[in-house]
């Protein structure tokens, strides 16, 4: 692993503007991502999550400019992608991939497999038809797919297979970096465990580093190095995955794994809940946003903003009461 | 204690026909669930505990679906034989139903309170008056704050949570004496998810209603049920009390599913998995279903139906080698191989 990460985010944010169906008026800014900062090495997998509407997928889009950021900066390889035009970004691309979500939906059902797993190479050019099936037929084999299938169409696949068909696109240009996004949640459980496996053999073999961007905690915890937690589109706490799940310092992310049910029914019992629901992103309260629903929150959480700072080691919380908390936990 | 379960389910069929043929949706599945017992029915998708919950309920389209059953007992009245006008009687009064979906299964141009007051006024013959005053303080009850507020409000004026908080009042609304819950956290994120099976276990320890909870998540499972049913690919695997499923699982989807979901507790470098995928409802195996992707499958899984196996108590499994499953899980920790 070398020094300078792989990745660099610093203050990504991006803000909708939000009008009045009728009058075209200006009602409001949602601010889905804002100042947004982390790292990602080389190899790593960061695992990044919260609830709906947290602004975890916001993110992983910006980060390939499939949304434009309003503001911050993406160093991939030292390189800003925000400050680069169509052509440089499309070929810096192929080391920048993405997996989405939905197996029904990412993937076109008019092109075959091969088609779809050699788009990639298609667009950035220099391959012969041939070398392109080729290669096709070889990643299909990585992904644990039958090469045989490759005239295929993507209904003659069960969801798994088709999530493996997405793996095998992103893989096809030979990329660095992957953003997962919510890539295994769609999958029933003995198939996810499968897919799991499977994106942890790819990263060792090809030495990828993954933003693995899921609402389910257990699975986070079980992929990644270390993990970014968001709320209402900021990170509330970063740290490596053991100090992250053992010992919690912000009080939503506490809250978030005290909702996690338990795994076996011995080890039933009341816990604290949290309450309320997330609040609207829609002008969010000017001091911390999660002060609305946190229990220690006191007036200087409600009108001041906690920046992210750093605690021992690698942990970083935005939570003016860190030590506090932490404390009274001891 | 009552001996006679509320529900007794015995010889389930379900067959869906169209123009590929017909489909076994449920094969033969039984079970019973007590006065005040939650019954989690767990399996993947496709594995029928929806299609189980929808055919107790006399809800499936009658123009696809046939429904056989020797019967399905439900306080005295037979389910498979009832006519149409018996049913209506009981849904939305003795047996209450939530769906997954708490966005589509609320109808969008009505209020709230409009909506949570027709189970009632059907129901029973109360003034609109009545209905209105019992309709707020059922939302008081499921967590909802300012519920006279809430009852002139429409469904999309309401969050995912809170509408799902809506349906468990409306499916209370006639104190049913069995609820069927079909995935009711599945859609939600995982604090809400919290506060919603809180509010279930709060409101089932008041009333003693009985629940059949269904779901595909083993969290959910161990954190409300009683009893477990595990279905795969229409028919049942394995069912038993809970702490016994999950101390020494009888049918090796059970350990499988167990093993495959990543828990907060143990963390391997490697899931362990079940290779291959559910069985296509059209290109059934022929004799134990799971056979294909299981480790232990011997000549004979293939050959015929596998009976179900009395286990210890009321502990049964669909599985020939059960009883080496349950006693491989008593001895402390043998090394999967």
């Amino acid at each position: 692993m070398s020094n300078a990460p792989l990745l660099s985010v610093r203050d990504l944010s991006k803000h909708f503007t939000m009008r009045s169906p009728f009058r075209g008026t200006t009602i409001g800014t949602v601010q889905a991502v804002n100042r947004v900062s982390f790292d990602i090495a080389e190899g790593e997998t960061l695992g990044l999550v919260g609830e709906s509407g947290c602004g975890k997928s916001t993110t992983g889009r910006l980060l390939l400019r499939l949304i434009e950021p309003n503001n911050g900066k993406v160093l991939f390889q030292g390189q800003d992608l925000l400050q680069l035009d169509a052509r440089q970004l499309k070929k810096i691309r192929k080391s920048i991939q993405i997996v989405f979500q939905d197996p029904f939906s990412s993937l076109n059902p008019r092109m075959t497999v091969e088609d779809i797993v050699t788009e990639p190479l298609y667009l950035q050019g220099g391959m012969s038809r041939r070398e392109m099936r080729e290669r096709a037929r070889m990643l299909l084999d990585k992904v644990g797919l039958n090469a045989a299938h490759i005239t295929r169409f993507p209904h003659e696949f069960s969801g798994g297979q088709r999530q493996r068909i997405g793996i095998a696109r992103a893989l096809a240009a030979d990329p660095r970096f992957i953003v997962c996004d919510e890539a295994v949640s769609a999958l029933d459980v003995s198939v996810q465990a499968q897919v799991i496996n499977l994106l942890q053999d790819l990263q060792e073999e090809f030495n990828l580093s993954y933003l693995f961007i899921a609402h389910d905690l257990s699975v986070v915890r079980h992929i990644s190095d270390r993990v970014a937690v968001m709320y209402l589109g900021e990170v509330v706490e970063i740290a490596d995955k053991n100090a992250l799940y053992s010992a919690p310092r912000h009080p939503y992310t506490q809250a978030l794994l005290a909702a996690i049910p338990v795994a076996h029914p011995r080890l039933r019992g009341k816990r604290a809940r949290l309450g309320g629901e997330v609040s609207s992103a829609l002008n969010p309260p000017p001091g911390c946003r999660f002060s609305l629903r946190c229990p220690f929150a006191r007036d200087v959480c409600r009108q001041q903003p906690p920046a992210l700072r750093q605690l021992d080691g690698r942990h970083q919380v935005a939570c003016h009461f860190a030590e506090d908390l932490h404390a009274a936990a001891a | 204690m009552q001996t006679e379960p509320i529900l007794r389910v015995e010889g389930l069929r379900t067959t869906f026909s169209g123009d590929e043929g017909t489909a076994v949706a449920v094969d033969d599945v039984s079970f019973d669930v007590n006065a005040g017992e939650i019954v989690g029915l767990i399996g993947e998708s496709g594995s029928g505990k929806s299609v189980t919950a929808l055919a107790i309920m006399g809800l499936l389209p009658k123009d696809t679906a046939r429904v056989t059953a020797e019967r399905i007992l439900f306080d005295g009245h037979d389910l498979v034989r009832a006519s149409e006008r018996e049913m209506r009687r009981l849904r939305g009064r003795a047996i209450g139903m939530i769906f997954q979906e708490p966005m589509s299964s609320l109808n969008p141009v009505l209020k709230i309170g409009d909506q949570l007051i027709e189970p009632i006024r059907i129901h029973e013959r109360i003034s609109h008056r009545a209905a209105f005053d019992r309709g707020v303080e059922l939302l008081s009850k499921v967590g909802i704050p300012s519920p006279i507020q809430r009852m002139n409000d429409y469904p999309h004026q309401l969050s995912g949570g809170m509408r799902q908080r809506v349906m468990i009042a409306i499916a209370l609304s006639c104190s049913p004496k069995l609820l069927l819950a079909d995935e009711p956290t599945t859609a939600l994120d995982v604090t809400i998810q919290a506060q919603l099976l809180d509010l279930l276990l709060e409101i089932q320890s008041e009333t003693k209603m009985a629940i059949v909870l269904i779901t595909h998540s083993m969290g959910v499972i161990a954190e409300c049920a009683d009893k477990v049913v595990v279905m795969y690919s229409g028919r049942i695997a394995e069912q038993g009390p809970v702490t016994e499923i999950f101390d020494r699982p009888g049918h090796p989807y059970t350990k499988g599913l167990m093993q495959c979901t990543p828990e907060l507790t143990g963390n391997p470098r490697r899931l362990t998995t079940i290779p291959g995928s559910l069985p296509s409802l059209s290109a059934l195996p022929p004799g134990c279903r799971f056979a294909p992707r299981c480790g232990l499958a011997l000549p004979t899984c293939e050959a015929g139906r596998p009976p179900m196996i009395g286990l210890r108590g009321t502990h049964a499994s669909a599985c020939i080698r059960a009883d080496e499953l349950v006693a491989a899980a008593a001895q402390p920790e043998e090394a999967d191989a």
